[in-house]
């Protein structure tokens, strides 16, 4: 049951995560320089090796790195206009966003969420905030679902974007997407707060639980080296570039 | 069960309708990176997000629902690249919706309008950066998306677009409203889940 997430490379508690996020998404907006940007997005893609997600680290890192090298020639080269703006400002978004998403997919992957909770009613949360939190995070999966399964039933009577169908009453197409997934999200709802109300969610009492999340010797370490790190390329680029 | 207190049950409901309307309005949003979107966005937006949004109302009964919304989307939008410009609109926004709700009654089809347009005010957040940021985030634009796209940018939100970016999205949610209670009458009804 406690299974959902493995114990596997190395481990951080989850506030170290947590700031490691607010970190990059604020740093990474900055743009002070492009050596700088380069150097926190490498982060997620540390924090993936350490989480043995290889692949992921490969692909968010070459696609990162394409999107920097995109950056820095973005003046040399002119393709015709209209490509040129879609790939400046693809490479843009990536470079600005990508980082802080990657961080998110890693934090969704390695933290479970009794261990997120866990982490959340440490830092004094109100349960006002947890409770619509967690059941967000437990939700966006299933919205996916339902909406791939939906997607799937509507494909099969040619209601897709790319037959002749969908255009011919793009409105009521698009009633009949969402109108499902709104009912079997309203349901499934319905269902996860009958299962929370049974486990005894409302219980007025101290809520306990099973993980017990502690700064270890790794969380002091990524903390200071992230700082060093950082620190250390914003003073070399900014004062010897 | 007469109490003001947020349940277990509220807390849930706010949650799951939170999720729809992040995810929503991030599938909309994504257009706007074509600057011709832009003011396209802030009347359709609120025109989507008015059937998750309307089955939401259904459901709320007491204060502070809505604020809870308010905050959490602040909060993704901040991570997702928005200043603290987003923060400092989004929550006054969700407040105000709330205490229209409060003030209106809960459940009533009026109050419940003026509310989601009060609420959809909160979108502003994404173009409110470039006229309340200053030239450094022009500068920002410049830099990172290109310099057509600045033009693009600049053409498509003067100043101007403040106020009539405001009305566009108040007639679009009170459309979204409208169209929220149609599809409501015509399926959740029938469904039972409303």
């Amino acid at each position: 049951m406690f299974g959902h997430v493995k114990e596997k490379g190395i481990h951080f508690d989850p506030r170290t995560k947590l700031l490691l996020i607010v970190v990059i998404a604020t740093l990474e907006l900055m743009d002070i320089n492009i050596y700088f940007t380069v150097a926190v997005g490498t982060i997620p893609c540390i924090l993936f090796i350490c989480n043995r997600q290889f692949l992921g680290a490969v692909k968010y890192y070459v696609l990162f790195l394409l999107a920097a090298f995109v950056h820095v020639h973005r003046v040399d080269i002119q393709l015709n206009m209209f490509l040129n703006m879609f790939v400046v400002l693809l490479g843009a978004l990536i470079l600005k966003l990508s980082p802080a998403f990657a961080c998110a997919d890693y934090i969704i992957k390695s933290t479970g969420v009794s261990e997120m909770i866990s982490a959340f009613s440490k830092m004094k949360v109100s349960r006002n905030f947890l409770i619509p939190l967690s059941v967000m995070f437990r939700f966006a999966p299933t919205i996916a679902q339902e909406r791939h399964a939906i997607h799937d039933a509507a494909a099969m009577r040619g209601i897709i974007i790319t037959r002749k169908k969908f255009w011919e009453n793009p409105l009521r197409a698009f009633e009949y997407r969402i109108v499902p997934l709104m009912i079997s999200i309203a349901n499934i709802g319905e269902d996860l707060s009958a299962a929370s109300l049974s486990r005894g969610l409302d219980n007025p009492g101290i809520h306990t639980n099973y993980t017990d999340v502690k700064f270890a010797r790794n969380d002091y370490i990524a903390m200071a080296l992230a700082t060093i790190f950082l620190t250390s390329v914003y003073l070399l680029s900014t004062f010897a570039g | 069960m007469k109490n003001n207190k947020l349940t277990g049950k509220d807390l849930i409901t706010v949650g799951i309708y939170t999720a729809i309307y992040i995810a929503v309005i991030f599938c909309v949003g994504a257009f706007n990176a074509i600057p011709v979107f832009y003011p396209i966005f802030m009347f359709l937006g609120p025109v989507i997000t008015g059937i998750p949004m309307m089955l939401y109302y259904t459901k709320i009964e007491k204060f502070g629902m809505l604020t809870i919304t308010g905050i959490i989307c602040a909060v993704f939008f901040y991570i997702s690249g928005y200043t603290w410009i987003c923060v400092a609109i989004m929550v006054p926004t969700a407040l105000l919706a709330d205490i229209i709700l409060k003030v209106g009654g809960f459940k009533k089809f009026w109050p419940m309008a003026f509310s989601f347009m009060a609420l959809s005010l909160g979108i502003m957040a994404g173009p409110a950066n470039l006229w309340f940021a200053g030239e450094s985030y022009w500068d920002n634009i410049r830099d990172s998306m290109g310099d057509q796209y600045a033009e693009q940018l600049a053409k498509f939100m003067p100043t101007w677009m403040l106020p009539v970016g405001t009305i566009l999205i108040l007639l679009g949610a009170l459309l979204g409203a409208i169209l929220g209670r149609k599809m409501m009458n015509k399926h959740f009804k029938k469904a039972g889940i409303a």
